[in-house]
This record gives structure tokens, sequence and C-alpha cells, in this order.
């Protein structure tokens, strides 16, 4: 993390990026218009309800969103001084997998069933870093334990089915950081893991970031996660990031509603056990016909005549603390960016 | 895995005992018999009890059975009704070629079938994918004989030229013997290919939806080997299934082109043998038609440990 003060380093920068899926039955704008950026090194939280459009803006940084029906309609991914929209397909192979790596929700499904774990390690290794043979089967091996999976030489021999789920995922791992990538994009890691190996998970994904010095992008729809893993977070609503801060910003003075909805729902170590949790009322919108105004605004028990008629964009409430919220943001601050 | 192969080899001794049965029973559900054929239809002998007794068609039904099961399993495959010649020996000469024709043309139809079925799936709604399955559709309702005949007809008719047809044995000369093959070959591999090409057309399309393609997008691989490498081998299964379903198919229209082409394999022979009522030939033809069949049936079987790990490790 960069102290305050410095120049940040932006490893990537998203500018109004906006992927719809294009469909008989209309337009569902998955994601509709986000600006970010990861610095080198951090790790950034993207959170928010299923089907709020995280996945969907990760792969569209990768450019896998699957088109038809998808299509990124406007915006820039710069990464390393290129724009990723505007890249050959060539070019954006050799970074996929090598500069940006990504893992996935399901360990289950993510790995091809019919290939052993070691051939599914080295391709990567002799496609981005041109290993062959023993040289790639010995880093194999090293990216394995360094996973912890003991008895890598013989576990590289073995297909995934012969692995528990925890041990997929850390797999994945492997794979992921295998040509040491600039960015690790964890789309929701341990939502499909036991409560138990979700922690080993995470914290092997700390660890290694630190380690290797690896920018992560962890998006969940945990913040439980959030408070412990991650540097800065945007918290997303229906294609929209409305509120943006670093973790302790957000965890300890959210300042949209819907934020603050979020952080009711789950329990809290700092607070009173018996706290009742409570789920944010209503249903996510449905992202082909959004709500006019604020798209929280059927949901929210603040809402003012304005939030219908307009939609708030991202109003600064604090240092690198933004919301896009009328109510809660909208007295005292100005136009943020 | 290895388990499971030795309990499918075991498993082909109660199957053959069925087709035994089932071979032995069929010819004798048609009426009449070699002798009545000689005595009645062609004169070649005075007195149809006495031929029946010397053919061995008065023992009792059950006694005949197990005699030719007998000798069939020690290798003793009978003799023609007609000549007294060993059914063994015209088999021989004979099951090679009509095994030869089928299996080129299953190979011809797999080697065809599955790369126009990926290229298909990858590009799925497009101009050159409804170029390819309205092939399919024409192409699966098209018969052997009636393809056969146009394409020896309508060059004669119309440039005065056919297609050479006939025999060449692979010893005498290599190369003319699978020209000669390749044409009938090539005919029956149609309805085959077919299959194939819908098949995985259908599961590409299947697998090419499975997050393991994502990860290898993912990880930066080209279209070919995600194609080639990741997703052919998962899509491979039921089309290796559909492969060994064309086995009978294959030997089927092998038998309509041997006539057409006039090959000399199983197919005539195993008609003249119908036509006969020469039991012990039919029977050994229709034995080892099936054997093939089975053997066919358990290498697709086996096929899947190898394709599939999830099987292998079972
Ligand atoms: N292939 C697709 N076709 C149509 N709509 C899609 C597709 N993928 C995602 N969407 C839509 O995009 C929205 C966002 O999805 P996603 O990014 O997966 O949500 P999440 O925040 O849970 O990761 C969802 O409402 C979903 O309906
Ligand atoms: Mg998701």
């Amino acid at each position: 993390m960069t102290e305050f003060g410095d120049v940040p380093e932006y490893l990537l920068t998203v500018e109004g990026l906006k992927t719809h899926f294009f469909s008989r039955s209309g337009v569902v704008k998955a994601v509709d218009g986000i600006s970010y950026d990861v610095r080198e090194g951090e790790t950034l939280a993207i959170v928010g309800e299923s089907g709020c459009g995280k996945s969907v803006g990760a792969l569209s940084i990768m450019r896998l969103v699957s088109s038809p029906p998808g299509r990124i309609v406007d915006g820039r991914v710069l990464f390393d001084g290129a724009d990723l929209l505007e890249v050959s397909e060539s070019q954006m192979r050799t970074i996929r997998g090598n500069r940006i790596a990504m893992i996935f929700q399901e360990p289950m499904t993510s790995l091809n069933p019919v290939l052993t774990i070691g051939k599914q390690i080295t391709e990567s290794l002799e496609l981005h870093l041109k290993m062959q043979g023993a040289e790639a089967q010995k880093r194999a091996v090293e990216l394995l334990e360094m996973v912890g999976i003991p008895d890598a030489p013989s576990r590289l021999k073995q297909y995934p089915h012969q692995f528990s789920g925890g041990m997929r995922q850390r797999v994945m791992i492997a794979m992921a950081m295998s040509c040491n990538p600039r960015l690790l994009i964890a789309d929701e890691p341990t939502t499909a893991l036991d409560v138990t190996i979700q922690a080993q998970i995470l914290e092997l994904i700390k660890n290694l970031s630190a380690q290797l010095g690896t920018a992560v992008i962890i998006i969940t729809h945990n913040l439980g996660v959030v408070a412990r893993y991650a540097d800065r977070v945007n918290v997303m609503y229906a294609g929209k990031i409305i509120e943006r801060g670093t973790a302790i910003d957000i965890y300890e003075n959210p300042q949209h509603p819907y934020t603050q909805g979020l952080l009711d729902s789950v329990p809290r170590l700092d607070e009173d056990r018996k706290r009742k949790l409570e789920s944010i009322e209503g249903m996510p919108p449905d992202l082909m016909n959004l709500p006019a105004g604020c798209a929280f605004q059927p949901r929210c028990k603040y809402a003012i005549e304005r939030c219908v008629e307009e939609t708030p964009p991202l109003l600064t409430v604090g240092d690198g603390h933004t919301a896009a919220c009328w109510v809660t943001a909208g007295s005292t601050s100005e136009v943020g960016a | 895995m290895r388990t499971y192969a030795i309990q499918r080899v075991l498993l082909l001794i109660p199957t053959l005992l069925v087709l035994s049965f089932i071979a032995f029973a069929l010819i004798r559900f048609i009426p009449g018999d070699a002798a009545l054929l000689m005595t009645e239809e062609l004169g070649y002998a005075p007195n149809l009890e006495k031929l029946q007794e010397r053919l061995g068609l008065t023992e009792p039904i059950h006694i005949q059975y197990f005699k030719w099961v007998g000798g069939f399993f020690r290798g003793d495959f009978g003799r023609s009704l007609w000549d007294g010649s060993p059914a063994a020996d015209e088999l021989v000469r004979r099951l090679p070629v009509t095994l030869e024709l089928a299996f080129f043309s299953l190979f011809l139809s797999a080697i065809v079938a599955i790369p126009i079925g990926v290229f298909s799936a990858m590009r799925q709604d497009t101009k050159s994918d409804y170029i390819v399955r309205s092939t399919v559709v024409l192409a699966d309702a098209v018969p052997h004989f009636w393809l056969a005949t146009l394409i020896l007809v309508l060059p004669a008719v119309y440039i005065g030229w056919s297609p050479p047809v006939g025999w060449h044995s692979l010893s005498e000369d290599p190369v003319k013997h699978l020209l000669l093959l390749l044409l009938p070959a090539s005919i029956i591999s149609v309805s085959s290919a077919a299959s194939l090409v819908r098949i995985t057309r259908t599961m590409m399309l299947e697998v090419l939806r499975q997050e393991y393609i994502r990860t290898a997008w993912s990880k930066g691989l080209s279209e070919r080997s995600i194609m080639y490498r990741h997703a052919l081998k998962n899509a491979l299964i039921p089309v290796v299934t559909v492969f060994g379903l064309r086995v009978p198919n294959a030997l089927n229209g092998s038998v309509v082109m041997e006539a057409v082409f006039g090959i000399p394999g199983l197919g005539r022979w195993t008609i003249d043998a119908i036509h006969f009522r020469d039991y012990p030939q039919l029977q050994v033809a229709l034995m080892f038609t099936a054997i093939t069949v089975l053997i066919a049936n358990l290498i697709v079987d086996l096929a899947y440990g190898w394709l599939d790990p999830r099987v292998r490790y079972r």
C-alpha cells in the first residue's frame, strides 16, 4: 500500500466500463459504467449481492465475456500502459494467465476432468515462460509445494477428481500464480468451500500476494472476508459501483444505505453476538428494467424524491471514500472521482 | 479398471452362448431345409428322408444344437451341407474382406466427421454451421445402395465412364487394393459420418459451456488448443459410444456394397447360405459377424477408461 502523499502507482485502471448482454427480450446492463483502479500489490475487494455484475466486470478485464450475447460496449481497461479493450486477441492471450491470472468460484468444475493436474499447470509454463519437459515439471512441483499440497511429484500425475474441493482450489491458485502474474482476479474463490477451508484458502492467497507482490482483486459477497483481507473495497449494486473506500471506511463508516444493509446482514466480531441479523428487504432489481433514478431507491428506507428523479453519482464523503447516495452523502459533499 | 476389463471379457462367454442359440434358431424358422431343396427343387437326390438323415437334420433339435456349439467352441465350425467343405475355410478368406471394408469406412467417417463437428460447434449459428447441419440431415437420409447406384450410373450415362469396381488383393497390389476400396468405403461412411458430426457438434457445444473451458481461456491458450486439447477429449466420450453403435451399420453397409462393387466378402456368401438353407455356413457367418460387433463394443467400453480418468480409477 502506498503511504499518504505518495503518487499512487496504478497497475490497472478501469474507466467507464460497460458490459451489456443483448437478448431478444432486451438488454441486460450487467456492468453499467464502472471506474476504479488497482494499485501495485494491493488487495481490492469487490462486494455486492449475487447478480450485481461482479463476475461480468472481472471477466470483461480479461475479455472473456461470452459473446454473443455479451458485449463490452464502452470503457477503457488500462493495464501496464495499454488499453486491454483495444489490443489484439493474440496480444491479449499473452496477458491472460501470464500477467493477469484468474481463479473461479467452483473448484469442482474449473479444472479439466480429463487432463492431469501436472498437464494443466505445465501448459501455462510452456506457453508463457517457454519452459519445457523437466524444467516445467520441476517448476510445477515447486508451485504445488508453494500452495501447500503435500507429495507434489506424485500429485502431478493425478486428475482433478482425486482432489478435495479445497485441494482443487489450491491447484487453481498454483496454476494462476505459475507465471508470476502482476494481478490475480479471484472470483468468489471460497464460496463453494467449507467454512474451515475458506479461511485457509484466503490466507494462502493473502500470503502469496504479499510474498510475490501480486495485486489481488477479490470478488465476494461476504463482507467478513473484506474486513480481514482487503485494503480497499468497491461495493457494487445493479451494475454500478455505489460506494468505494478503504476497508476501514466501509466497515466502520458505511455511507450508502445498501452498504449499511449488507453489513447488518453479516455477523460482526466487534459486536454483541445476540444482535439480530437483518437482511435487506426486497429483491435486487431486474437489470433489464432498472428503476428510475437510484437503482437501490425502491428498497431504500431513506429514499427521497430526488432519488427517483436523478441517479446519484459517486460523491466524496471522506478522503478516498465515495458513495452514490443523495441522502447520506449528498448533503455535505461534492461530486467525487 | 483391470478388473473391469476382465469382467467385460468374461461377460463375452454367456453373450456368445445366447448368440449361438439365436444364430442356430433363426435360420430354422425359414420353411424348408437343404435336403428338401436338393430333392424337390433341384432333383439332386431321390430320397428325402435318407438325405435328411445323412445331413444330420433328423436328429433331435437340441442334440443338433449341442453338437454344433460343442464343435464351435472347440474350433470346429462345421461343413457346408452342399459341398461338404469346411465352413471355416471360406470364412477365413471372406471375413477379413468385409471387416476391412467396414472398418475402413468407419475410419474414414471418423477422420472426416470429428473435425467437421468441432468446426461446426466453434462456429455455432454462423453460415458454415448451417451448411454443415443441412448437409448432415441430407447425408443421413440417403440410403447406401441409392448413393452407390447414382455414383456408378450417372457418370456412365453422362460421360461414358464409370468408377472402377472389383477387387484386388492387398498383397498383389496395395495401391489398387485401397483405391478400389475407397469408393465403397466412402459410400458406407456417409451415414456414420452424419451421426458422428451431429454428436461431436452437440457434445462440443455442451463442453464449451463448462467452466474448465473458461479456465482454459483465462490461461491464454489459443482457440486451437482449447478446442482440441481441452474440449474435444471431454466431448469424445459420447462420440466413441456412437462410433461403437455404428459398427453393425458399417458391417451391414459392407454386405450391400460387396454386392454392388463385386467384392468377395461375407455378404454374397451369407445370402447364398440363407438361400440354400446351408445351416452351418450361415451360423458361422452370423457368429463371426456378431463376435466382431461384440469385440468392437468391448474396445469402445475400454476406450472410455482411456478417455475418462474417472472411469479408469473406478
Ligand atoms: N451469459 C449471459 N447471458 C445473459 N446474461 C448474463 C450472462 N452472464 C451474466 N449475465 C447477467 O449479468 C448479470 C451479472 O452477472 P454476474 O456478473 O455473474 O453477477 P455476480 O455479481 O453474481 O457475479 C446477471 O444479472 C446475469 O443475469
Ligand atoms: Mg459471480
